[in-house]
């Protein structure tokens, strides 16, 4: 049947295909078709990731503790002002407009002003990374908020319920894709801005072991730090899918807003 | 499902004198708060006598922005240029892709899960090897931006590929046009929306990725500026630079919105 | 002599594993000139038919000739109309309806004078440089027409294209419709409705489909000489046919 033939040829080429290209990787370095101050072989990055282990540990777990404490303040804390925005219209007509345009600014450029502030040392990271991956987390929590049915509302004053009531149990449930996406984006800025914090205090890190290792020309090792970097991205990435199956089960309604993952087209 | 394969574009039909009239109205309320905190935070930085390493008074700013203007454009004009040269090569490179994606099943099957999988790295983490790869000057600064940028062009010009009405095409298969024919005279074209919303995605991005490559090493550009006034503190500097950079920035985004809506204007009237 | 013409024809789908028979055992036959509908209910298969007429469908059994030879893929000499009118917005009317000219590669001015003439016919002559969303639904579907019609086809199938408009346009476009068909005798035309007395308007024959798995029980010819005018809707004879198409439909359907 075709339509199995498809299926399968829809897993075995890229699986086909991942395979060669790491093959062609490895011979490219060891016949010195490309220097290995290039690109490291695959076998040697991973012979490195495992004998540099001990010495990377330490680095691996900053960057892990940072990105996830980064992670819950901003989304936190980025949450509640959008909560907050969301009712109190004062705040939000004086707020809203700079909130735009500091999305306007190139909010990277900003690490080395946090470094002038805050020395170098975690705290001028992670208030770095929270400044960065706060924003899209407020913005989307505030559209998630104001995406409510506007029938449904009407039929909430109708009944009276109470501004508690609508919030917990109308508004906050029609917010989660929305704020789910915002969450999304969080977490990679969030990852991000770790990284590039420790780029420029060169104190520790993930971040700061592949500066490092470029300067060195250890190219081995930056690999396997680049390496290390990416399963934490994923890891991150994985559990804040991990959370919004979680609520989306909980909540057992097929919202389709902002949930498509890489790879499906919806 | 709509009588047409796009809904009709909202074409602005009030004069342009009273669009701007309107414009000027609305920005009145923001822009009056914001010159308002100004006022404040210039009293509160005197009053309080806050050190100027961590909070500059605007008129300070103002100061160091007037004083540095040409040093700042000289640079701003540098990374500028990389940005837009990034930025056209993004836009190739992610389009050939998307087509070659879109013509050929067998290489999209093979390659379009790998796409998938690199976008799970945190890219920025690749600014060094970009430096170790091509030196430390501009053309590291360029690659890495596009490294960054082109995954949104990829994926818009593959969605708007994608999206194309299952109509067009049926009609596309029932005149017997050959794949090429589809792509030119209908893929294309319908692909163009999402394709300008990718670029502007990927307009950010490689603001971003030369500024970033210009703090991992350089020796010119305003990202290089930054990283000098930090390591002498001077923040008003910084603040004058950052100033600077949100200009041009904004200046960059708005020539591709700008060209969004010529397209759009030029192809569906 | 049959020119267009189906023989146990079979359709099966298999969306995951769960085969669904759309079409079984579909037998007809449509002589060159004929106008012939086919009449079911919503979502029986008739599309799928059109479609496999087309080319543009596989046929999972029986046999389908056209003039004489199998159906393999689609045809030159095919005109097609969908329900919805599928003009590509960035073109105007003009150009969209010279679009399977563009892609047949053909010398474009003689084509060029045929579809302006065609645009002349649905009097659509003074919106040859309007783009598609300047328009109307019932005239976009007469842009439609021209673009089936321009390179002359030999057979002309459409999928219920009058389906999304109102009442009115839609009387309108039947009337229109059987202008331009009365003009050229010569062409064949298969054409989709749930509309009975659309069908009985406008064809020499309606070919009645059942629910899926679909099948044609009734084959009906409409006794009404052409050239036809729209007065006959009002007819006693007209009225009577409907009602026994109505009642054939009804009683296939039971059950």
């Amino acid at each position: 049947m075709p339509e199995q033939s498809r299926r399968a040829q829809r897993i075995l080429l890229p699986l086909l295909n991942c395979g060669t290209i790491v093959l062609l990787w490895q011979l490219a370095v060891t016949e010195r078709w490309i220097s290995p101050l290039s690109l490291a072989a695959p076998f040697e990055v991973a012979k490195v990731a495992v004998s540099s282990f001990r010495i990377l540990l330490p680095h691996i777990l900053a960057t892990t503790y940072a990105t996830l404490l980064t992670f819950v303040l901003s989304s936190v804390g980025g949450m509640l002002l959008g909560a907050l925005l969301m009712h109190w219209r004062t705040f939000r007509l004086a707020v809203y407009p700079s909130l735009v345009m500091f999305q306007l600014l190139p909010k990277i450029a900003l690490a080395p002003l946090f470094v002038v502030w805050f020395g170098v040392n975690l705290f001028s990271r992670l208030s770095f990374a929270g400044f960065i991956s706060f924003f899209p987390i407020v913005l989307a929590t505030l559209a998630g908020l104001r995406a409510t049915d506007p029938l449904v509302l009407r039929l909430c004053r109708s009944m009276r319920a109470s501004a508690s009531q609508i919030f917990w149990q109308v508004r906050l449930p029609y917010a989660v894709p929305l704020i789910m996406s915002g969450l999304k984006v969080g977490m990679t800025l969030a990852i991000t801005g770790v990284i590039v914090s420790e780029f420029v205090t060169v104190q520790g890190g993930l971040g700061y072991i592949i500066v490092f290792a470029s300067s060195n020309l250890q190219i081995d090792l930056m690999f396997a730090a680049l390496g290390w970097v990416s399963l934490i991205g994923l890891l991150f990435y994985g559990a804040v899918l991990l959370l919004e199956h979680l609520i989306l089960t909980w909540l057992g309604a097929p919202m389709t807003a902002g949930l498509s993952r890489p790879g499906e087209t919806g | 499902m709509s009588a047409e394969v796009f809904p009709a574009p909202i074409l602005p039909d009030a004069r342009p004198v009273d669009g701007w009239r309107r414009f000027a109205g609305e920005a009145a309320l923001p822009a009056g708060f914001i010159l308002i905190c100004l006022v404040a935070l210039e009293i509160l930085v005197r009053v309080l006598a806050v050190p100027e390493v961590l909070l500059p008074a605007p008129s300070r700013v103002l100061t160091a922005l007037v004083l540095n203007a040409s040093v700042l454009a000289y640079h701003a004009a540098l990374s500028m240029s990389q940005v837009l040269a990034a930025l056209v090569i993004s836009l190739a490179i992610g389009l050939a892709i998307a087509v070659v994606f879109t013509l050929s099943r067998v290489i999209n099957d093979m390659f379009a899960p790998l796409f998938v999988v690199l976008q799970i790295v945190p890219k920025v983490a690749l600014a060094p090897i970009f430096v170790v790869w091509f030196g430390p000057g501009s053309l590291s600064h360029l690659g890495f931006a596009v490294c960054l940028s082109f995954f949104p062009i990829l994926a818009g010009a593959r969605a708007g590929f994608e999206e194309t009405s299952a109509d067009a095409v049926r009609l596309c298969r029932a005149l017997r046009a050959d794949r090429w024919q589809t792509l030119i005279h209908v893929k294309l074209p319908m692909a163009l929306p999402q394709l300008c919303v990718g670029a502007k995605v990927s307009t950010t991005l490689c603001i971003i990725g030369v500024v970033l490559g210009e703090f991992v090493s350089a020796k010119a550009g305003i990202g290089w500026y930054i990283m000098q006034a930090a390591a002498l503190a001077q923040t008003a500097n910084i603040m004058a630079a950052l100033i600077v950079l949100s200009a041009c920035g904004l200046l960059v985004y708005g020539l591709v919105a700008a060209g969004d809506i010529a397209v759009r204007r030029r192809m569906f009237g | 002599m049959s020119f267009i013409r189906g023989d146990g024809l079979r359709k099966v789908y298999d969306p995951g594993g769960q085969a669904v028979e759309a079409l079984h055992n579909v037998n007809f036959r449509i002589d060159k000139g004929e106008f012939v509908s086919i009449l079911g209910p919503s979502g029986c298969g008739k599309s799928t038919l059109l479609m496999m007429c087309a080319g543009l469908e596989d046929i999972s059994d029986g046999s389908l000739t056209v003039a004489e030879k199998a159906m393999t893929g689609p045809r030159d000499d095919v005109g097609i109309m969908f329900q919805d009118p599928t003009l590509l917005p960035w073109k105007t009317v003009l150009e969209n309806v010279l679009f399977p000219a563009r892609i047949g590669r053909a010398p474009i001015e003689p084509v060029r004078r045929r579809a302006q003439a065609l645009l002349s016919s649905v009097g659509l002559q003074s919106f040859e440089d309007h783009r598609p969303h300047q328009l109307s639904g019932g005239m976009r579907q007469r842009v439609s027409i021209c673009r089936a019609l321009v390179n002359d086809p030999s057979i002309l199938l459409m999928d219920e294209p009058f389906s999304a408009l109102d009442a009115i346009t839609r009387d309108q476009m039947n009337v229109l419709l059987l202008d331009l068909w009365q003009q050229r005798h010569a062409r064949t035309a298969l054409f989709i409705t749930h509309s009975i007395r659309e069908a009985v308007m406008l064809s020499d024959r309606i070919l009645v489909m059942t629910r899926r798995p679909a099948t044609i029980v009734k084959d009906v010819v409409v006794p009404f000489p052409r050239p036809r005018s729209p007065e006959l809707a009002e007819g006693v004879e007209f009225n009577r046919l409907c009602g026994h198409l109505r009642g054939m439909i009804e009683d296939s359907h039971v059950g």
